[in-house]
């Protein structure tokens, strides 16, 4: 039966609970940061969505996840009298058996696996598995002439190379960017080469080159990656997806600045979203990709965890871009102080957390106490040191007052299994090993 | 949204060879990749690559010819939702045997129309050329006048 305390004992792990608490005051902390400072150039707000994800990183290069010391109860049970003879057995047996893996440590390697074999895959692969899964047709340079001397033209106005152009026969519109460098395609649905004219089409072209420009195959891959480390952290989803709104808004920016018309962009994103409202609803596939299009074909998706902005917001962000606001010496000031308290507050939360952390975990520390002659104490043991034989002359009824300058949680029963009066009585112990970390 | 189109034959190629006789060289391709796929109904996409196979082709080809091809009601289509996205799909509207009676049928009827008794007595004379195949005619002629009295 697991008790509450076990699972206390879990959550507490260091790896797992600073994991969680620092990565939820981080999300808080960018979150109130990033309202404060609005005139962020929308890379550098993505890219501070980042730092809740990396919190994770950090803690397990800190803190590995290992094994939990168990309880006594279950050491009892395995050690019956005469422990003594022969000492190396005996000694094994009464080790091995406290050691329990650590669930969460369980669940933050798994993480971990999943992220790196996800960032990897997606990375070198990723592009062919998208290609497969949405049946890219690469066009040949004959096919749609105009439209890849739009992309040709576009992409050395930006300064790319010119990215091959692929077409898949769905006939929704949109638009998606597969793979990086040379890698690179550009892919239209059909849908979308039927409904917009070549001066519309050029305004998708800008803004799916702008993805191209910002690297944002690879941002993508180590966002959804890092979110991976703490699957089991809800926050880490909203925070990758904030991460790629703005990775959006900062497409569009671009894409409308290079095309030097942001109304006809903020236009097309409108007919798009409009166009997409009146088709079915979306197969799995779809919707496990849905962060690759230009507008998300997810309208049903609940907008905290979408991967697109509302389209609303994204043509009221191409609207406003000639009327960014410039700071203000006072509104400076103000976000200074801002992030002043929220350092101080994340690190006072922090703080507590860690005492907390570490009381609860000290309270339940336990101790093991093995009866060794002297010349068999090993002192290589990690967590452990000895106990001289004088300070518990009388064994049973004297140990446990002895041991309470250790602040030990045990009782009679805890000690009597390992060592009895007659065990004692035997002599030639000089001492006990007590296998555990001293509290304080 | 598949539609109620009768296949329409607009000309018959003296020169071609069985089914270029009534279709482009592509457009004969295509219906018979249709005709024989195993799966159907199919997308732009799988015929393409069928016909890939084959010969250097592009998609916005085989995509302009199928829909032509739906327009003269050769091909059916219909929209269909799957892991791709929402897209067409096509299938023949006639099946390859009942294609080319119909298409038969209304060729000869144009001739008859245009050139009367002289169709009939060239094709009595280019089906059978010696006694036999003349007696073996006379049957089937039977046969088709005795279904008619019944």
């Amino acid at each position: 039966m697991v008790s509450f305390d076990d699972v206390l004992t879990q959550f507490l792990q260091p790896y797992f609970s600073y994991s969680l608490v620092f990565l939820a005051i981080s999300f808080v902390c960018i979150k109130i940061f990033l309202r404060f400072n609005s005139y962020l150039d929308r890379r550098t707000r993505s890219i501070f969505w980042l730092i809740p994800l990396f919190i994770p990183v950090l803690v397990l290069t800190v803190f590995r996840p290992g094994t939990i010391i168990s309880m006594l109860p279950p050491l009892q049970t395995s050690l019956s009298p005469p422990i003594i003879p022969p000492m190396e057995t005996a000694f094994e047996k009464m080790i091995s058996p406290i050691e329990v893996p650590s669930i969460t440590g369980i669940l933050c390697l798994a993480g971990l696996i999943a992220a790196t074999v996800y960032f990897a895959v997606t990375m070198v692969f990723g592009h062919r598995i998208a290609a497969r899964v949405f049946h890219v047709i690469m066009l040949s340079p004959e096919e749609y002439r105009v439209l890849q001397e739009k992309v040709h033209e576009i992409s050395q106005k930006i300064g790319i190379s010119t990215p091959k152009v692929g077409l898949v026969e769905d006939l929704r519109p949109n638009a998606f960017t597969l793979g990086y460098g040379r890698r690179t395609v550009l892919v239209f649905s059909l849908g979308l080469l039927n409904m917009l004219d070549l001066e519309e089409l050029a305004a998708v072209v800008s803004h799916e080159l702008a993805h191209v420009k910002a690297n944002d195959c690879f941002f993508k891959s180590l966002s959804y990656s890092l979110s991976m480390i703490s699957f089991f952290n809800p926050l880490s989803y909203f925070a990758v997806s904030e991460s790629q709104k703005e990775r959006e808004l900062l497409a569009d920016e671009r894409g409308a600045k290079v095309l030097g018309q942001p109304r006809l962009m903020a236009n097309v994103l409108t007919k798009i979203g409009r166009a997409l409202q009146s088709f079915p609803k979306e197969h799995l596939a779809v919707q496990l990709s849905s962060n690759l299009f230009l507008v998300s074909p997810l309208a049903r998706r609940p907008q905290i965890l979408a991967a697109h902005p509302q389209i609303a917001h994204r043509v009221h962000n191409i609207d406003r871009l000639s009327l960014k606001p410039t700071p203000k010496s006072t509104r400076i000031i103000a976000v200074v102080a801002v992030s002043c308290v929220l350092i101080l507050a994340s690190v006072i939360a922090g703080y507590s957390m860690m005492s907390f952390q570490t009381a609860f975990l000290q309270e339940k520390e336990m101790y093991m106490f093995v009866c060794r002659r002297s010349t068999e104490f090993n002192t290589s043991l990690e967590n452990s040191f000895t106990l001289p034989m004088e300070t518990w002359s009388t064994p049973t009824s004297a140990i446990v007052p002895s041991l309470s300058q250790f602040n030990a949680d045990l009782s009679l029963g805890d000690v009597n299994p390992v060592l009895n009066a007659s065990d004692v009585a035997q002599g030639g112990f000089e001492g006990i090993h007590v296998v555990g970390l001293p509290p304080g | 949204m598949s539609t109620e189109k009768k296949p329409t034959m607009s000309r018959y190629n003296i020169e071609g060879k069985k089914l270029e006789a009534f279709f482009g060289p592509l457009e004969a391709s295509i219906i018979e990749t249709v005709w024989r796929s195993k799966k159907r109904p199919l997308t732009v996409r799988e015929v393409y690559e069928t016909l890939k196979k084959k010969k250097s082709i592009a998609y916005t080809t085989v995509m302009s010819t199928m829909d032509r091809l739906y327009d003269k009601g050769l091909l059916d289509r219909r929209v269909e939702k799957g892991k791709g996205g929402v897209y067409y799909v096509y299938w023949p509207k006639l099946e390859e045997r009942n294609f080319k009676e119909s298409a038969i049928r209304e060729v000869i009827s144009s001739l008859v129309e245009n050139f009367g008794d002289l169709v009939t007595s060239c094709l009595v004379e280019k089906a059978a050329t010696n006694d036999e195949e003349l007696r073996a005619l006379k049957e089937q002629l039977e046969t088709i006048m005795k279904k008619k009295k019944k």
